[in-house]
């Protein structure tokens, strides 16, 4: 009979108004992100060993960084994170050797200004805290060196008279 | 999809490609990784895990339903039967959430890697995907009943846009729109890649070519889809999931092409290599059938176009006769039809022309 | 069913074509000037009746159209390759052969600027009509974008 197709699937349809509902009132309610979830970056600024790594896997030139040489030892001036341009693929979390570089769950990264999409993630101070330490572990090391060589010159001093 | 990646791939590394073939085909992005890292492995030789070729069916095979299910649900919305989709995309929902759960995305999941793939399944991965393929049967039983049953669905394209098997073979038409015309050319069958060989499934065909038989053979596809899956699952072995390949990936100079069996069809990617870690040649994603699928769908409706401005212009003619006389009388006598010319000339109005029919 | 092996194809078109050669990788090398001739011998002598692409690749001294056929429902492919010039890239149409070459033609004439003889309908297929160069080619320059 023509019309038959159409009854039953009207009767689908109803019967799906005594079902539970499947969807999410969405800000007030919100569905679980799974673990691998790529969100918003996060950048761990104390575990960044300036390798360079994730920035020669970006495949689209998303991640700036900079670096300053102080007493032999890198020191991470400028980590900037170009979101606009970013794919999202994981390949720099992936590559980086210390999980400096990571995605959180966070997906609400909508901004009202196209400069705000560019995450900086170095604060200067924090550049100027890791330089006084490195200085500071530097002096340390000089003054310990300093102190040993003293000694061992004391030593001397008493094994020759 | 032509974004111009071929142009982009020259001046990437080869690992730096994969999330650009995503891109591809968004709606089958698994899939779109697998052709491409299926090339580079064949030009590097590299031997691939079997727990990670399990895992790639399992994922390829499930990006294949998400992609009927818009091919279906959508083609449903196109000829007037909106309900369809939405139901259709309900169960996309849980795919994608399955390929959230396995690599972090929903669409572009980027997930192959050359050599194997970026991460093993996730706990309660396999639960979840189980308990999906058990359920997708009364969905499809949904489907059956809503759009494939739909009168009115038949009637709109049932016999619309036959396309005979010579011509779907010269028009190099590959996929379900080559197997609705009758065509037993299936890559999973004719040349196995992968290990599809190890899996018990058939190749349904259509019988007259025609809007409908494309549309069933999707249908039918995913069904036999679920059942590959099921197999992956209860046969997934266990061991390493990404194969030796060193970090920085250097094949040596030379070509290959490779194809895989999309949803929409084959997949082929030919890649140049002049021996360094960016790929030289262009690869080409043979997507044409895509394009001629759309096309043929469009053609299809061209009848449903018709009964469009049909019944377009019999609610114009309605107005005309029942509410403009009315609205007439009031406004003083004047008939005020603004889309058609001769009331306009009595009405002493001039309209711009895009309003004349 | 399968088709023949492509080294008894490539003897056998030898005879006929002396110009006709195998490369190391397995894929048939065909001269440019009578290909559209041995691209039907392909088709119906040896039963290759899909071209499944059809592509081609700038190698800075000349450009290599590349030609993949296989047979329906078997597990055959073939790769062909053509050497064209590059300062005067004009190679045959197949558009005779295989119906379905028309828009991948157009795509390589679009992106490589590779002139497809007796083509039906060769224009631009992806960019628009006003755009100068192709932009596959390799030494292709454009000003703008990020980099």
């Amino acid at each position: 009979m023509f019309g038959e197709g159409l009854l039953k699937g009207l009767r689908i349809t109803l019967g799906w108004f005594f079902k539970p509902k499947v969807t999410v009132q969405y800000p007030e309610q919100r569905c679980p992100i799974p673990d691998r979830f790529y969100g918003r970056p996060e950048f761990d600024y104390d575990k960044c060993i300036a390798c360079n790594q994730c920035v020669l896997a970006c495949p689209n030139k998303v991640i700036k960084l900079g670096t300053e040489t102080v007493d032999k030892k890198k020191v991470v001036t400028e980590y900037n994170f170009d979101q606009q341009y970013c794919l999202f693929c994981g390949l720099c979390e992936e590559s980086c050797p210390k999980d400096a570089i990571k995605f959180s769950k966070d997906f609400e990264l909508t901004q009202y200004n196209r400069p705000d999409i560019e995450i900086k993630f170095v604060k200067p101070e924090q550049v100027e805290k890791k330089k006084i330490e490195i200085k500071k572990a530097a002096e340390e090391k000089a003054a310990e060196a300093a102190r040993k060589q003293a000694e061992e010159a004391k030593k001397e001093g008493e094994e020759g008279s | 999809m032509h974004r111009g990646i071929e142009k982009l791939a020259e001046s990437r590394t080869y690992t730096q490609v994969i999330p650009y073939t995503d891109r591809l085909d968004y709606l089958a992005g698994m899939l779109m990784n697998w052709g491409y890292v299926c090339a580079v492995e064949k030009l590097m030789e590299i031997e691939v895990p079997e727990r990670a070729e399990y895992i790639r069916v399992i994922v390829g095979e499930l990006s294949r339903i998400a992609s009927h299910l818009v091919a279906t649900g959508a083609y449903a919305a196109d000829v007037g039967g909106l309900t369809g989709f939405i139901y259709t995309f309900r169960d996309r929902e849980e795919i994608m959430d399955l390929f959230e759960m396995v690599s972090g995305a929903r669409l572009t999941p980027s997930y192959m890697r050359i050599g194997g793939v970026a991460g093993d399944l996730p706990e309660g991965f396999v639960e979840r995907c189980s308990k999906f393929i058990d359920y997708l049967p009364t969905a499809i039983e949904e489907y059956n009943g809503l759009i494939t049953g739909n009168e009115i669905f038949q009637h709109r394209t049932k016999g619309v846009a036959i396309l005979s098997a010579e011509k779907a073979i010269d028009m190099s038409l590959s996929g379900p729109v080559l197997r609705a015309s009758g065509v037993n050319y299936d890559l999973r069958k004719a040349r196995p890649y992968s290990v599809y060989d190890r899996f018990d499934f058939e190749v349904p065909l259509g019988t007259k070519g025609d809007c409908f038989d494309r549309y069933y053979v999707r249908i039918l596809e995913m069904e036999q889809s679920a059942k590959i899956i099921r197999q992956a699952l209860d046969n997934l072995p266990e061991g390493p999931i990404k194969g030796k390949v060193s970090k920085v990936i250097k094949p040596p100079a030379g070509e290959v092409y490779a194809e895989i069996e999309s949803s929409k069809g084959i997949m082929g990617t030919y890649v140049v290599s002049d021996g360094s870690t960016k790929p030289t040649g262009f690869i080409s994603a043979d997507l044409h059938s895509l394009i001629w699928a759309t096309w043929m769908k469009w053609s299809g409706a061209g009848k449903l176009l018709m009964w469009w401005q049909f019944s377009a212009a019999l609610i114009l003619y309605l107005e005309k006769l029942i509410v403009n006389p009315i609205w007439g009388v009031r406004q003083g006598g004047e008939s005020l039809c603004k889309y058609c010319r001769r009331h306009k000339k009595s009405a002493g109005i001039r309209w711009p022309d895009r309003y004349s029919y | 069913m399968t088709g023949k092996p492509i080294n008894e194809i490539v003897e056998e078109l030898k005879l006929n074509y002396p110009l006709v050669e195998l490369s190391e990788a397995g894929q048939i090398i065909l001269p440019e000037n009578n290909l559209r001739e041995l691209m039907g011998q392909l088709k119906d002598k040896y039963g290759l009746n899909f071209l499944t692409n059809l592509t081609a690749t700038d190698y800075l001294e000349y450009f290599e159209v590349i030609y993949n056929l296989s047979i329906i429902g078997q597990s055959d492919m073939v790769h062909v390759k053509v050497k064209v010039d590059r300062n005067n890239p004009v190679v045959p149409s197949m558009v005779s052969i295989w119906g379905g070459a028309i828009w991948q033609e157009r795509e390589v004439y679009d992106l490589l600027g590779i002139t497809f003889t007796d083509h039906p309908d060769l224009r631009r297929i992806l960019l628009a009509d006003d755009w100068e160069g192709h932009p596959l080619r390799r030494d292709y320059q454009w000003e703008g974008g990020r980099d």
